[in-house]
């Protein structure tokens, strides 16, 4: 049994301990931080038309390496297999599967991983079998569920981490079938379920979620996608007679969606549900995937919401012309969206139909410094890339990209873009798996081989599935999918929930054709603390800006390291970052050498080599 | 000496005893065997026999083959009745419709789709000359072949013969559906690629299916193969527009954009009779290319073939922010929004065709961005489902007073 996590306090705030340890500031000094929220600035600076920026001229890879991975699950003692109860009534409920999460909950600069569980259906039925996991990150994955307070039996789908009561250690929101929940870190390896969600809690369907500083005040909000009304006791049976059992999984269409939820964070440890006052509106939704961060350029963070077969949402933040109002005794804006999927030209895909849309990705893939959106679809619907034209508008470049078409005979839904080899460019990982098994169904496959794609520096991609690694060239049932650094050897390795099978750890073996850096902020007054939110930009490392953001939510059910990892290509340092905190300060740091884990909190940076380099 | 006419005797008898063998042989044979027409004689003549049993009087050899014909498919022998059913002329006052129509279901259960299709319009094309053809059949005729015409994507004709079907109050929920959303129903599922799978079996060289069986693999991601079929048809018919469509879209799906650009602008102009998929390429390529006022031209040409196109409204979007037209843009972005959702809405009268409240959704959205036509056909098939539904009542009405005012109601305009 692990004993007590260490922690320290440094300044009166948490620093991550592990840097705490060996502070190096070599010189590297914040230049600014000047930027006010009343005005303003895009994500960086470039021309804000609708029209798309040529992307930089063809740079095909000369010096490409080939992507390795490494199936490290049972070196690391991972051993996870999400339960849906999957006994031939075909539920809804069964198809989704379950979320990820990499978080270092205890700050010891090591992403831990939570893993979310089903139980039994019907949820009257449901018994202790089950639960969540947490497992610590000590070179290799301990389960410390128990004694960290995690044990719960429910069918959860989704986990969102984020630190929501500021006090330095990310908390847990559980998305479910059934009462979702949140569970508040104690900062001592514990944590607490906080009594009615602290306001969150929902019998509902709550999927993907997203915290972020939705209204300026610097403290978290949350928003939950939810999926539809569906009965489980008795579940709505669709007959299929070529099915072994008689029946098959009902198409969502006959389940009248639910709304989503906004809740607003009061500041006392509670939050207040704003969701029609704040213009969550958007009609027949039933949401899977979200991610919260600023596609407009404004300053505010949007939410964008996959829905399955109808219109996805893109809920642009209008906070900024609220007027204050009172909550809780505390004087804050309520936020405030319109939703403009239509009209941003992400709700539908070029041919104007509304897929599965089942999770995104988000990142700037092509080195634009906008974020771009990735969808996940169904069989025979080809996978959308949304490319972000400057804030004002998104172009399906599925073809073009070559992302779309090998999607055709697979199904998805978690997805990231991640920098596989360091070169600054955004490749993409895209677990794959049918919703069920369908024997009778001609060419569509339970599993599905994952995709990988290489990212060509020119606005297309590669697929380089086959040469990735005995993940790569295996079958799944993928579901979440989470990002990050777990050796941290600075690269980024992930972690992806299957159903039926065992959940992987897929460690990044990529012989670095590049150095990195990854940079942990660690928000300070009106900037959520978990860098939810934050955006780096680093320039003087390759031809273009590089721009990575913390976004809130993204892929499915999951949460990615809160972390921004930049590849820096053959450069040893960076020559400029800076750091835009939701805030609207900027932060400034030239000269910040490759091969280090960063952490920056309160214009300081603390830095430590990655161990395993 | 002796041994010398005991060989011719025996040679003789040699000869003898094979010439009988091969009389006994080809008189089996032609008993066995067809007859000229490619019809066991032996077989006919069984019919006759059985026929006169049955009816107390002689067949004629039309009576004779249409029996055996029933008999052949009674047994399963589909190609031995498509051949029987082949030598009954159209004509024929009595078996003519009968064998027309057995004889298209026959072809079409053996996925000989190119026969069946002249078949079944040999059938059609007779009705009005022959009101005695019983009106079941030439509705399950229609609705043949517009399967047939569904499979192979030929949604341009597949319109046409639902039109018919329509304003004659024939349409069952799925043609009425059709019909009115004709571009919102999903095609390239797994039981449509395996009709055209079995169609290409039967007739390889057929352009309408090699086409279709192109855009089939290219919606199934299988681009080289789509490719390949598609670049035949267009080698062997360098006009044929359908094809050069189908071509267009496998290569943008490609992203081949030196080929792209050659079939592109060796195209012919904008033509009011360009088949579906190529206007909506047509607008899609002039809209990536900067034309606004050419993808304009396309999309609206498409809009009057199907006016709930989602290609097209999609497409008038980007076009109309181009040319800085807002109040129409705003238009087309409300019709490509309720659209989104309406495909979703469609899916329930499938699963549900009974139910009353399943059209009611889709008519709201009709009602929502003023799809009278859509509207007032689909109402008036739920008013013949549910008369009694005071909601379909209301929505019958709606929709006729829509009609009758046009434009008086619109939100959008």
């Amino acid at each position: 049994m692990p004993g007590p996590v260490q922690w320290k306090r440094f300044n009166g705030q948490v620093i991550v301990g592990l840097v705490a340890i060996a502070i190096l500031n070599s010189g590297c000094q914040p230049s600014s931080a000047l930027q006010q929220k009343e005005a303003p600035v895009p994500p960086i600076s470039h021309n804000s038309s609708a029209t798309p920026a040529p992307i930089s001229a063809p740079a095909k890879k000369s010096s490409s390496v080939p992507f390795r991975f490494r199936d490290a699950t049972s070196d690391w003692g991972l051993s996870f297999t999400r339960f849906d109860d999957m006994r031939g009534d075909n539920r809804i409920q069964e198809l989704l599967g379950g979320g990820v999460a990499l978080v270092d909950f205890d700050l010891d600069g090591s992403l831990d991983l939570f893993m979310v569980q089903g139980c039994r259906l019907p949820l009257r039925e449901k018994t202790n079998e089950y639960t969540n996991e947490m497992y610590r990150n000590r070179g290799r994955f301990e389960k410390v569920t128990e004694v960290a307070g995690l044990v719960a039996h429910g069918y959860y789908s989704g986990c969102e981490a984020g630190d929501y009561d500021e006090d330095g250690f990310p908390d847990l929101f559980l998305s479910a079938y059934g009462s979702s929940g949140l569970w508040r870190n104690n900062g001592d390896g514990t944590f607490q379920a906080v009594a009615d969600g602290g306001g969150l809690a929902r019998e509902s369907w709550t999927t993907s979620s997203a915290w972020a500083d939705f209204n300026g005040d610097g403290l978290l909000d949350l928003f939950a996608a939810t999926y539809a009304k569906a009965n489980d006791d008795p579940p709505m049976i669709c007959k299929e007679p070529r099915s072994p059992t008689g029946t098959k999984s009902c198409s969502p269409i006959l389940f009248p969606a639910l709304d989503d939820f906004l809740f607003v964070n009061d500041g006392h440890g509670s939050f207040a549900e704003v969701t029609r006052s704040a213009g969550i509106t958007g009609l027949d939704g039933r949401g899977q995937g979200t991610v919260a961060c600023d596609l407009t350029g404004d300053g505010w963070c949007d939410i964008f919401v996959a829905n399955d077969t109808t219109p996805s949402f893109l809920y642009v933040n209008q906070t900024g012309k609220n007027e204050k109002t009172q909550i809780s005794g505390r004087e804050l804006l309520l936020p405030q969206f319109e939703e403009r999927g239509i009209e941003f030209g992400v709700a539908l895909n070029a041919d104007g139909k509304a897929t599965a849309a089942m999770g995104v990705g988000h990142g700037d893939y092509d080195g634009d410094g906008w974020p771009d959106l990735f969808i996940t679809n169904f069989f025979l619907e080809t996978n959308t890339l949304f490319r972000n034209l400057g804030g004002a508008a998104f172009a399906d470049v599925s073809n073009s990209s070559r992302l779309g078409p090998p999607s055709r005979n697979t199904l998805a839904f978690g997805t990231e873009f991640l920098d596989v080899d360091h070169d600054g460019w955004l490749d993409l990982v895209v677990p794959t798996g049918h919703i069920e098994d369908r024997p009778w169904s001609k060419n569509e496959p339970y599993r599905m081989r994952p995709h990988l794609f290489r990212n060509d520096r020119n606005g297309r991609f590669t697929e380089v599935s086959s040469e990735a690694g005995s993940y790569f060239t295996s079958e799944w049932i993928g579901r979440g999918l989470a990002t990050g650094d777990v050796d941290r050897d600075g690269d980024l390795d992930f972690v992806v929930g299957n159903q039926i099978d065992p959940s992987l750890l897929v460690l990044n073996e990529t012989p670095a054709s590049g150095s990195s850096v990854v940079i942990k902020p660690v928000g300070r007054l009106r900037s959520p603390r978990c860098g939810i939110g934050t955006r780096v930009i680093a320039t003087g490392v390759i031809p273009q800006v590089l721009a990575r953001d913390i976004a809130g939510g993204g892929s499915f059910l999951s949460t990615c390291a809160q972390e921004l990892h930049c590849g820096l290509g053959d450069k040893k340092s960076i020559a400029e970052i800076q750091l835009l905190w939701p805030d609207g300060q900027v932060d400034r740091w030239s000269n910040v050498q490759a091969g280090y884990y960063v952490a920056i909190e309160g214009g300081q940076l603390f830095r430590i080599h990655f161990p395993a380099e | 000496m002796r041994t010398i006419v005991n060989w011719c005797v025996a040679h003789r008898l040699m000869v003898i005893l094979f010439v009988v063998i091969a009389l006994v042989a080809g008189f089996v044979f032609t008993q066995a065997r067809s007859d000229p027409d490619g019809v066991s004689q032996k077989d006919l003549e069984r019919a006759k026999e059985s026929f006169k049993l049955k009816y107390g009087r002689d067949a004629n050899r039309v009576d004779a083959l249409s029996w055996l014909a029933e008999s052949y498919l009674s047994r399963g022998r589909a190609v031995d009745a498509i051949q029987c059913f082949s030598k009954i002329p159209t004509t024929h006052p009595v078996y003519g419709h009968m064998a027309r129509y057995q004889q298209a279901r026959a072809l079409l259960g053996l996925h000989r789709a190119v026969e069946a299709e002249a078949e079944f319009r040999d059938l059609i094309g007779v009705e009005d000359q022959h009101p005695e053809i019983q009106a079941k059949y030439l509705i399950d005729a229609r609705q043949r072949l517009r399967h047939i015409l569904e499979v192979e994507l030929r949604f341009e004709e597949r319109q046409q013969l639902l039109r018919g079907t329509i304003s004659r109050g024939e349409g069952d929920f799925f043609e009425v559906v059709a019909y009115c959303f004709p571009s919102h129903l999903r095609w390239n599922g797994p039981e449509a690629m395996q009709w055209i799978d079995e169609f290409h079996g039967a007739d390889a060289d057929n352009h309408w299916i090699k086409t279709a069986l192109g855009r089939y693999r290219t919606g199934q991601g299988q681009l080289a193969e789509a490719r390949k079929l598609l670049e035949e048809v267009v080698h062997d018919r360098p006009t044929d527009r359908w094809a050069i469509a189908a071509l267009i879209a496998c290569l943008r799906e490609m992203d081949d954009q030196d080929e792209l650009s050659r079939r592109f602008n060796a195209l012919p102009s904008l033509a009011a009779d360009d088949p579906w998929l190529l206007l909506i390429q047509r607008g899609q390529i002039a809209n990536e290319q900067g034309r606004p006022q050419d993808a304009v031209a396309a999309f609206e040409l498409l809009l009057k073939h199907d006016s709930t196109s989602s290609e097209a409204w999609a497409g008038l979007t980007k076009s109309y922010l181009e040319l800085g037209d807002l109040p129409r843009r705003k238009r087309a972005l409300a019709k490509s929004s309720v659209l989104g959702r309406l495909q979703n809405n469609l899916g329930k009268i499938f699963r549900k065709p009974e139910d009353p409240d399943s059209y009611l959704f889709v008519l709201d959205l009709c009602a929502e961005i003023d799809l009278i036509d859509e509207g007032q056909i689909l109402s008036q098939f739920v008013g013949r489902l549910a008369p009694d539904n005071p909601k379909v009542i209301a929505a019958v009405e709606l929709f006729r007073q829509r009609a009758a005012t046009p434009n008086s109601s619109s939100v959008l305009e």
